[in-house]
Formats: C-alpha cells, sequence, structure tokens
C-alpha cells in the first residue's frame, strides 16, 4: 500500500501533469518564435512590473552591446531551458496565488526560467531573460542554456574557475542588492534570513551580519549582506523575498556598484593579499614604563 | 471621521482612475488616510507555531483578523516575531478552509470508500457516535482511542482526558507530543521525578557556554536563537557548541563546531562524564547531598512489533525502564570505558574538541546551559539521551540556579502546558500522576466525581501503537484532532496508512484543512483554529498564556472543545459503562455522558455574566456557563499545591504569561532552589522534590547501537527535521502564498561527493528508497544545510513528499518515541 | 457590492456638457475633471435601481464622450 499511489494525491498529480503538457505543446514551440503570449496577459503584466531596468541575461553572457549584436534571436537557450526544467521537475509553481500542491482545485501555473522578449517591451525582440522575481536562474552546473547557443553570445568559457573549467558559480548575471533596509523585516531585528537561507551561494554571496538589537537589549539583528566577489546573480533571494515588494533584488552590476577612488586602496585587503606588509618591517623601539619587569 | 467599507472602496477606484490621468483627488486620500489603522481592536495572543512562547498583539476589524504585530512588551520576543509570526495574519484564511463536516458517502449513504459529502453536524455526530457505541459494545473500550496535540489549547486538552479516561473509561489517549517530547518526559521522570525543565529563558542572558545538542535552533527556535546570538555577542568569553549528525544554521555561531555519527551522542555523553570524574571536577558536595546513583537496565530493544527479531533477542524489551541501585564509584567504573580514544573513534570528533567540550562542564567556574529538541528526543535511546545529559549537570552541580542547566526546547506552542502538564498521553493524568498508580487514579476520580474504580489502571495504546492497532483491527473508532498525524507518524505505508483504510475502523479526523490525514478519514469535522476560541498555550519556559476569542471560525467550523464536550451529549451511561460498574454505583445509571463529565456542578459554576464585554465566546454562549473558566478551574485543582501551581483564572488573562508553580501571585524562575522555588525550605538550599528523598537519580547508561544501519544497499543515513519557514506539517505555513514561494518544496541534502558517486547533478530530481516507501525530490548539494559524506538530509513539512514513509517504526522503548533521524536509505536517479 | 473607477474621455470643448449629463446617472460620482484635456475621473457603484454594466455602456453613448474606460473594479457579494 502506498499512500501516493491512492486517493490522496491523484488529483494534484493529474493536475500538474495537464499543465506540463500544456507547457510543452503550447508554449515550446511558440517560444522560438520570440513569443510569450502563453503566459497570458495577467502573467506578462505581472512581469512588465517585475521588470528588472536591464534585462536579464543567462549566465556566460557577453557584455550586453556585444551580446545583442551576437545574439540570432534563434530561442535555443530558452528551449534547452525549459527541457531541462521540465526533466527535473522544478519549474516553479508560482505562489503568488493558492499553493497548488495542497489545494487540489488551484489552477498550477509553471513558470518558466528564460524567456524570449516580446514586441513592446524595452528588451530588444527575440533576445533572451529571466525575471528574477517569478522565476529565477537554478544554476544548472552544465548551462544547458549556454551549452545551446550558436552564435557565442552565451558562453561557458566566459566562466571558468581557478582549474579553468567552467563553473556556474562564475556567473554574473547580476548583483543583488539589499535595496531596502527599513522594510526588510530581518534588519528591523525579525528572523527572517529567508533569502539568505535560499542563497546558492549560502556564506559566500550572502551573509548574516550580526548586530545587537538595541531597542530590545536581549535580541539580535540578522542584516543579510551580499558580497559581490561571490554573487551570481542568479535572483534566488528576490524571488524568495517574502515582503509584498522584495527588499533584496538583482541589479545590473554597473547600476548595482559604488565605485572606489583610483587613487585609494584599502590597506588591510592589500596586506592581506599581499601576505606581508608591503613595506619592509619597520624599525620598532619599547616604550618606557614606570616598572621595567625583569 | 467614521467611514464604511463602501466608501472605502469608492475612495480607491477614485484614486485608481485618478491616477491614470494624473488628477489629484485630496478627498478621496483623506478618506484613505482615515481608513489607515482605525477601528482596529488590538488584543493580545501567543504566536500558534513552536514552544518558544512569542506573544503578539492581533489587530481585529469586521470580523477578521487584518493585521497582527509582535508584542514590544513581551518578555519572550519583544515585539519581535520569525517568518512564520509574521504571516500570522494569513494563516486562518487559506482558500481551501474547511467549513462543513465531511462524510464518506455513497447514494447518500455512509461507505468507506464513498466520496467526502457535506453533511450537518447532526449526522456527522450520530454517525460518528454510533461507531464508537458500536466498537465499545463489541469489543469494550479499548477499541476506542483517540489523537490529540500539543497544539490543543489547555482546557482542550482536558476535556478530551475527561473524555475518554472518565467517560468511555479507555486510556486509548495520545498526544502528537508522543512524536516530540515523550523522552524529554521520560527523561524528566526517571532523574527528578517531575517533568519540565527547573530553568527558563532568563538562563539566556547568564549562561557562560550554551551547548547544542541536536537542536537547530537557529532555525526552529528563531527568536531565542536571537537573544542566545546576543549574548555570545555582547559577552566575549561566552562559547557556543554545536553538536549534530549535520551542519545546520547554528554552526554559524559556533565557537565548537561538532558533527558526528549518528547515534553515538550516547557516547560522547559518557565520555563527558569520565572527564568530569578522572579530572576531579565532581561538585562533591552537591553530589553527596542530593544525588542518588541507578544503574539502567540494557538491551532494551527498539519498540518495535513483539514479533520482530530485534524485539525477541532484546533481554529486557519487556523491562526497558528498569533500574537497580549503583554506588558512586560503580558508576565512575562504568564510565571509565568511555575514554578519549573510544569516543573519538566511535563519534568520529577530533580529540581535542571533545576535550573542550567536556572541560566546558568540568570548568566550576562556567555557567552552562543545555539545549536539546529533536536529535535527543527523536531517538531509540531518547530517554537514555535525556538522562545522560542530567548526569553531566548533577555531577558538576550545574543545575537550578540563573544561568545553569539542562533545558528542553519544545517544538509545539503547548506540548508543555497541554500534552504534558494535562496528561493527555496514554499513561498519565493531569498533573504529573499515572493511570497504574492507584492513588493517583483514586485523587482523579475523586475530583472528577466518577466512581471509585472507573478509570483502568493499564496504559492505553501510545501513538506508536495506535498505528499498529487500527491496522490490526484492534482499535475500531479513532479521532484524529489538532494534528497531521499520517504525515508526521513514521512508516505510513505500512502502518498508519492501511489502519486509516481498514475496513473495520472508523476514522474521524478534526481539522480546519483538508490535510494529508483529513483526506485519509472517513469523516473529517471542520475546526476553528487559534484566535477563533479563548484559548490557553503554556510555553517550554513553563509559561501559561491566555488569549480570547477575537473572530468567529468560518461557516460551521467549531472548535475542538465544542467537539469534545457537545459529543459526550450522544452517550449514556448505560451505553458505553460496564454493568457491574453501574450496579455497583446506581446513581450514574441513565446519565449522559455531558452530565457526569461537564455538568457537574464544577466546569458548570461560573456564569457566563464573567465573561469579557466585547468579546465572543462561542463555546460558553452555546453550553451556558463560562466553559473554559470551569475546566480550568477544576483542572487546575490537581496541582495547585503540589508543585504544579497555576495562578487563578482571571489572573492570566491579565498578565503577559506566567511561569508555574505561580504561588503567593509570584513566578518561578528556577525550580528545585531555595530562594527561588516555594516549594524549597529555608536551609535545604536544593531539594529535588519529585522523588521522596529529595535526590536526583545520576544513571548508569552504555552506548547501544541503532536498529537500523546502512549497508550496502541502503547506504545512506536519512535524517529528517524542519526549516524555519515551515511550521511541522506545513498545513498552515505552506498556505501562506509568500511562505510558499520562499521554500515550496523539499530537498534532499547531500554532499557533492555523494552526488557525484551517483552521477547526480545539483537540481536533479532523484529517489529516495528504504524498504518502506520511496518518495522523489531534487538534489540540493549546497545551501542551508552541509552535510557529511553518507548522511542526507530532507525535511518534512513538504505534503507532496512525504518522507515519513521511508521511516521505520522503532522507539526509544522507555518513552515510545518514534527515531526520525537515522534511516538507511538509496538515492538514485529518478 | 460592485465599484468600479472610470476615466471618462471627452472633447474639451464637451466637457462641461458630458458632466452634467453623467450626474443624472444613478450611483455615478465625479471626483475630478481636466478642462484642458477633457478627462473625468467618476465612480460608479451599484445602487438598488441600477445595473452598472449597463451605465457603463450608456456613459459610452454620451454625446461627446470618446472613450470610457474601467480603470478599477471591485466586486463582492
Amino acid at each position: 500500500m502506498d499512500i501516493d499511489k491512492d486517493i490522496d494525491k491523484k488529483d494534484k498529480k493529474r493536475q500538474k501533469e495537464t499543465a506540463r503538457r500544456q507547457f510543452l505543446t503550447e508554449t515550446l514551440p511558440a517560444a522560438a518564435s520570440a513569443l510569450v503570449l502563453a503566459a497570458g496577459l495577467g502573467a506578462y503584466q505581472r512581469s512588465a512590473q517585475a521588470v528588472p531596468p536591464r534585462a536579464m541575461r543567462p549566465p556566460g553572457a557577453l557584455p550586453e552591446k556585444k551580446f545583442q549584436a551576437a545574439c540570432l534571436r534563434c530561442g535555443q537557450c530558452v528551449r534547452a531551458c525549459h527541457a531541462n526544467l521540465l526533466q527535473n521537475n522544478t519549474m516553479e509553481e508560482i505562489a503568488f496565488d493558492q499553493p497548488a500542491e495542497i489545494n487540489p482545485n488551484a489552477s498550477v501555473k509553471l513558470e518558466p526560467v528564460l524567456r524570449l522578449a516580446e514586441c513592446g517591451a524595452d528588451i530588444p525582440v527575440g533576445t533572451p531573460y529571466f525575471i528574477p522575481r517569478i522565476s529565477p536562474c537554478r544554476l544548472c552546473e552544465d548551462m544547458p542554456c549556454a551549452q545551446a547557443c550558436p552564435s557565442g553570445a552565451l558562453s561557458k568559457q566566459t566562466l571558468l574557475d581557478e582549474e579553468k573549467k567552467p563553473s556556474i558559480y562564475k556567473a554574473t548575471m547580476g548583483l543583488a542588492v539589499l535595496v531596502d533596509h527599513e522594510n526588510c523585516i530581518g534588519s528591523q531585528g525579525l528572523r527572517c534570513d529567508v533569502c539568505y537561507r535560499n542563497c546558492p551561494v549560502i556564506d559566500e554571496a550572502l551573509t548574516l551580519d550580526m548586530q545587537i538589537n538595541r531597542r530590545t537589549g536581549v535580541h539580535t539583528r540578522f542584516i543579510p549582506t551580499v558580497h559581490s566577489k561571490y554573487c551570481t546573480g542568479c535572483g534566488k533571494c528576490e524571488r524568495s523575498c517574502i515582503l509584498e515588494h522584495p527588499a533584496i533584488k538583482v541589479l545590473p552590476i554597473e547600476q548595482a556598484r559604488g565605485e572606489l577612488g583610483h587613487h585609494y586602496r584599502l590597506g588591510w585587503e592589500e596586506k592581506e593579499e599581499a601576505g606581508k606588509s608591503l613595506i619592509p618591517e619597520a624599525l620598532q623601539l619599547p616604550a618606557r614604563r614606570p616598572e621595567e619587569l625583569p | 471621521m467614521k467611514l464604511n467599507r463602501r466608501d472605502f472602496i469608492k475612495a480607491n477606484a477614485a484614486l485608481a482612475a485618478a491616477a491614470v490621468v494624473g488628477a489629484q483627488l485630496p478627498a478621496a486620500e483623506k478618506v484613505l488616510a482615515a481608513e489607515g489603522d482605525s477601528g482596529i481592536r488590538w488584543d493580545k495572543a501567543p504566536c500558534r507555531f513552536c514552544g518558544t512562547g512569542c506573544s503578539v498583539l492581533v489587530g481585529t476589524k469586521n470580523g477578521k483578523i487584518v493585521a497582527t504585530q509582535g508584542d514590544p512588551d513581551a518578555p519572550v520576543n519583544r515585539g519581535l516575531n520569525c517568518i512564520k509570526g509574521y504571516f500570522l495574519t494569513k494563516i486562518m484564511y487559506g482558500k481551501d478552509r474547511l467549513t462543513k463536516p465531511l462524510l464518506r458517502k455513497t447514494n447518500g449513504k455512509y461507505d468507506k470508500n464513498g466520496e467526502f459529502t457535506p453533511v450537518s453536524w447532526d449526522e456527522a455526530f450520530a454517525i460518528m457516535a454510533e461507531k464508537f457505541k458500536e466498537a465499545i459494545k463489541k469489543n469494550g473500550p479499548t477499541t476506542v482511542g483517540m489523537f490529540g496535540s500539543g497544539q490543543w489549547q489547555v482546557w482542550e486538552g482536558y476535556a478530551a482526558v475527561k473524555l475518554f479516561k472518565a467517560g468511555f473509561l479507555s486510556n486509548n489517549l495520545d498526544p502528537n507530543a508522543r512524536h516530540c517530547m515523550a523522552s524529554a518526559v521520560a527523561g524528566f521522570m526517571r532523574t527528578f521525578g517531575i517533568d519540565e525543565p527547573m530553568g527558563c529563558y532568563d538562563d539566556l542572558e547568564k549562561a557562560d557556554a550554551f551547548v547544542l545538542w541536536g537542536s537547530n535552533m537557529a532555525e526552529n527556535h528563531p527568536i531565542l536563537w536571537s537573544r542566545l546570538t546576543n549574548r555570545r555577542l555582547t559577552a566575549p568569553h561566552v562559547k557556543v557548541a554545536v553538536l549534530s549528525t549535520y551542519e545546520n544554521r547554528c554552526f554559524d555561531l559556533a565557537d565548537l563546531p561538532l558533527v558526528f555519527h549518528p547515534q553515538t551522542d550516547l557516547v560522547i555523553l559518557n565520555y563527558i562524564a569520565n572527564y568530569i570524574i578522572q579530572n576531579d571536577k565532581v561538585n562533591k558536595d552537591f553530589v553527596g547531598k542530593h544525588v542518588n546513583f541507578r544503574i539502567g537496565n540494557t538491551d532494551i530493544g527498539y519498540g518495535l512489533r513483539p514479533e520482530d527479531s530485534r524485539e525477541k533477542n532484546a533481554a529486557n524489551s519487556k523491562d526497558a525502564g528498569g533500574s537497580k541501585e549503583y554506588s558512586f564509584e560503580e558508576y565512575a567504573k562504568f564510565v571509565a570505558e568511555y575514554t578519549l580514544d573510544k569516543a573519538h573513534e566511535i563519534s568520529g570528533i577530533a580529540k581535542k574538541d571533545l576535550e573542550a567540550l567536556a572541560e566546558l562542564y568540568a570548568d566550576p567556574k562556567r555557567k552552562v546551559v543545555s539545549y536539546w529538541t529533536m536529535g535527543f528526543n527523536q531517538h531509540t535511546r531518547g530517554s537514555w539521551a535525556n538522562n545522560l545529559v542530567y548526569n553531566i549537570h548533577l555531577l558538576t552541580g550545574k543545575i537550578s540556579k540563573p544561568g545553569c542547566g539542562p533545558f528542553s526546547l519544545t517544538g509545539q506552542p503547548s506540548a508543555c502546558g497541554t500534552a504534558r502538564e494535562v496528561g493527555t498521553f496514554s499513561h498519565r493524568l493531569p498533573a504529573d500522576m499515572v493511570v497504574k498508580n492507584p492513588k493517583h487514579r483514586e485523587i482523579a476520580e475523586k475530583t472528577w466525581k466518577i466512581p471509585a474504580g472507573s478509570i483502568p489502571a493499564k496504559p492505553g495504546y501510545h501513538a506508536v501503537l495506535q498505528s499498529r492497532m487500527l491496522k490490526d483491527g484492534k482499535l475500531n473508532a479513532y479521532w484524529v484532532m489538532c494534528n497531521n498525524n499520517m504525515q508526521a507518524a513514521a512508516n505510513i505505508n505500512e502502518e498508519g496508512y492501511p489502519g486509516y483504510r481498514n475496513p473495520k475502523n472508523f476514522i474521524v479526523v478534526s481539522d480546519p484543512y483538508p490535510t494529508v490525514t483529513a483526506m485519509a478519514a472517513d469523516l473529517i469535522l471542520p475546526t476553528a483554529m487559534w484566535v477563533e476560541k479563548e484559548g490557553a498555550y503554556g510555553n517550554a519556559e513553563r509559561r501559561t498564556q491566555f488569549f480570547r476569542q477575537q473572530v468567529k471560525a468560518p461557516g460551521e467550523a467549531k472548535s475542538d472543545l465544542w467537539q469534545l464536550v457537545e459529543f459526550s451529549k450522544h452517550f449514556t451511561t448505560d451505553e458505553v459503562w460496564p454493568k457491574e460498574l453501574l450496579d455497583k454505583n446506581p446513581s450514574y445509571k441513565g446519565k449522559t455522558l455531558y452530565q457526569i463529565l461537564f455538568a457537574n456542578g464544577q466546569v458548570d459554576k461560573f456564569p457566563l455574566s464573567e465573561l469579557q464585554k466585547g468579546h465572543d465566546n462561542d463555546e460558553s454562549h452555546h453550553f451556558g456557563y463560562y466553559l473554559q473558566k470551569g475546566l480550568f478551574e477544576e483542572y487546575a485543582s490537581f496541582g495547585r499545591g503540589h508543585g504544579h501551581d497555576l495562578a487563578p483564572f482571571e489572573m492570566y488573562h491579565e498578565a503577559r504569561g506566567l511561569r508555574w508553580p505561580v504561588v503567593d501571585k509570584k513566578e518561578t524562575l528556577w525550580r528545585f532552589r531555595e530562594g527561588y522555588d516555594p516549594y524549597v525550605k529555608k536551609g535545604e538550599g536544593v531539594r529535588f522534590y519529585g522523588k521522596p528523598d529529595g535526590k536526583a537519580v545520576i544513571f548508569a547508561l552504555p552506548y547501544e547501537p541503532p536498529p537500523e544501519v546502512p549497508d550496502e544497499e541502503y547506504d545512506l543515513w536519512l535524517c529528517t527535521g524542519r526549516v524555519l519557514e515551515h511550521w511541522h506539517s506545513g498545513s498552515m505555513t505552506r498556505r501562506v502564498p509568500e511562505l510558499y514561494r520562499a521554500v515550496p518544496d523539499a530537498l534532499v541534502y547531500m554532499h557533492p561527493k555523494d552526488a557525484e558517486k551517483r552521477g547526480l547533478k545539483r537540481g536533479q530530481l532523484v529517489k529516495i528508497a528504504s524498504p518502506r516507501g520511496e518518495i522523489t525530490c531534487p538534489v540540493e548539494t549546497r545551501g542551508r544545510n552541509k552535510v557529511p559524506e553518507g548522511l542526507v538530509f530532507i525535511p518534512w513539512f513538504d505534503a507532496g513528499r512525504l518522507v515519513n514513509k521511508l521511516i521505520l517504526d522503532a522507539t526509544c522503548p522507555i518513552s515510545k518515541e518514534t527515531d526520525f533521524k537515522k534511516c538507511p536509505v538509496k538515492i538514485t536517479k529518478a | 457590492m460592485n465599484i468600479s473607477g472610470i476615466v471618462v474621455q471627452a472633447s474639451p470643448d464637451n466637457s462641461a456638457a458630458v458632466q452634467q449629463k453623467l450626474t443624472e446617472f444613478s450611483g455615478v460620482e465625479i471626483h475630478a475633471v481636466n478642462k484642458e484635456e477633457g478627462s473625468i475621473v467618476i465612480t460608479l457603484e451599484d445602487t438598488p435601481d441600477n445595473v452598472p454594466s449597463d451605465i457603463m455602456m450608456d456613459v459610452q453613448k454620451i454625446q461627446g464622450v470618446l472613450a470610457a474606460s474601467l480603470i478599477y473594479n471591485y466586486c463582492d457579494e
């Protein structure tokens, strides 16, 4: 006897299967011809609101201008992304509405990651992008999207790790930024840290800065802190933020980052990198004290 | 400015339209600004979720909860909440909330294999009463039973105890706390003779070291973790040691991060005791005055079915809790074999780390608190693990004083207040009394005004046994209330589910939502939840907190309390009590159970005029008296004067929770110590008054292996647990869209090398199988939990992936609590 | 309850006449008028003697109305 094979989940499974088949038959062919109408008007409006100021490109994309020149608008990356997600059953069931998992009557909406820009959007038509708040990049280790790209607009070779092997964790699709400290409930001392625990590069790209909660006197504030060296820009944090509008967002790197004056270096970082002081060992004299101990 | 909902919506409509053409609408804006928070009534309530017991203020308007806020003046959380508490407003308003009783029917008649059909409460109770009567008539009161909850309100648990133990005369009542705190209860009772921690949360600001044993406090007691972290940050000398079988979020803060092999905590605990003795760090004065030594029975089996060879071959499976007198010298010799070398070899922890851990306890200048949760309790030697940690605190005298003590953290909001204190276990009665003890039965029978000899002396079926008896057809009428046991209990496919679907049985589930358990039942009763009723919870630090009814339940949903009390009207003593008992006590003949249990002159003695004006109390208005107060005062009479003193009823509605024993209008923060505890007389210093001679017991107990270990086929350990975003089986939190979006599904956390060995990629769907079943879920090789090679972790909140299908229903033979933490599995591509 | 927020676009010359007409409908309330552009912000609520969808249609038929756009609608039992 297996409970899952019996009364219990029949409805849910059937629904999921139907939704998946529909997606395969309706959306995928359309994707290749640069259309996302299958997502429906409602979803489009939602996505329009969630679209960042610049399109979030798949991992391994060339710099934006070069990317736009190189991209053939063929949709192969989108197709590869969808196929991979379906195989692994990791489409997000979009949960702005009732969780489908536990309510067999709720409509199941499967959200793809990569989509092709359509007419009227700010993004060049037919180029691939994703919307972190709706469906973040899954950071597939073999990068099926980049693998499928015939033009080199997406290239695994731009993401080499220390061993010169392509690594998805070298991706820099964007940079997460805690844009609103005041509404981030973690910064207020509540125990949220959802973005942190959902980060695929947890403890490197996102850490918790623990600060004393002076208001209560006995608690700690756990403040999500992004480290650009490790952040891939996948958008899982933005997706999972539980606020009405996310307090943490993925932005294009050039918009997200400040730039230190070219004339200045951080002394402690320079020393750590060099492994020693940058100047020869300086002379140090002992200080005179009232009673020298033998 | 008073405005109605129509004005408010109209203002919204006008503003939305005006925005399109860029027009300003000062009048409409004023309407909306005035709307804001005006007209919201704020009142206090404890959070619905874990045992921490944070307090919130609940905002009600137009009969709906519209907002909550952390209570800034609550001593536990001071205005803070975790992410679950943040969403309390939304837990009652899931779209699939049940509003009508549902009975499986075919062609208008009850049919075990029929479809769920809406019925009236009359029809629901009629068929239910028929099935209960039929079962009792056929094979006696052991054929009826109930599975209750550590989420029940105090008076709901108490009404259930009365209905079953004093009404149906059946001890087959057990709470889901059996899966959660039973080992802690057994440990406290064996060592101290009285249940629940001696310390309180104030220790968090006073200790010099914290040792976490199998507790992912960072995720599962989030607000307490915030306090612990603050202590660590503000006092640099404070050390935090974290022991677990994998790296959880607590390791972030750990000065001593210790990952050990499953089950070897028993070795580490004995090693620490040995270290303390070898290094002459025993607090001899304390041990001499306040401690006895005993050696416990060994080879006690695994709580499996008696025909299992592991039970047949166990020498002491019949007397698992037995023990004999012992001396300090013998005990010292007993633990001497747990050397540093041995502890290192078996546990896998580096020697220097073991020594550092032992020194935290041994150093007489260091105040230490030990915290544990399910790592200790859900353990086939869970009662032992609890006893062994008490040994360490007793040897060093680090107990029952500010900043020192062993502290079991509870997972449910009223595991202490309801399940433990009220005694909703199959072997217990209120205030730590047990059914086995004739004196205790006599006290209960007198208080309840039922005939002498009514309460059966034999303990009823505990949680795991209930599942087995359902399957075997020996438990036939079964009521599950305020829990999701089909998802929570182990070995679903072989024990739980066949039991529910056994044609001989009639299963009733009371729940606000169609959970896995409800869907497996024959009759579903729609239930009021949280502030849809007046309630009382007791948290982990003995703090009892009351709240009033804020809103009405939707549709025909009724509270657990209403259901229990109303159902009792459907039975007369002649129908369910033995003839001999009635012949001996003819005055009870022909009465309904309702008359005997509730309209007994005690429960019904407080008039409706005592109700708080301005608040509903649907149960009291239905029955015609202040039901909750009557039940509470009768219940409290068990513990007052016996170390379990609860304050008068009204006081709890005024206070933000009080820690018992409440004597002379004072709370008790540290029990068993003179000056802090009213039950310790002047000059006694310390007295463990749960034991007749005032002495606690140090138990000599060895390491014994788990019932199953990984082999060639099932080559990985599986550990289950929880995540911060979801509470237990997720029946409430997964209906909050934001929480569902944050963590939609369960993942299997796996070491990257284990994944690589099996050709698995991160994100890939895999099949996890044990001999008892299989589930599929995506692999996670990174993320919040870092597991060692050879072990995987899967959280159990996901109703779509019932991980407890895989788990063996092996228990601690003493506490009968299931081990959910170590189960051999294999993992392959799905 | 059924309440809508509507932007009525009239030619600026006819704006005053359109406003006058609008006030004659049951359940209609004018909230703002942009004289230069001829746009009028109204709300339309259900009353015992009207059918909101009919009124919406009738508004469109008023002489001088170029368009009536439904911007916001609230509906419950």
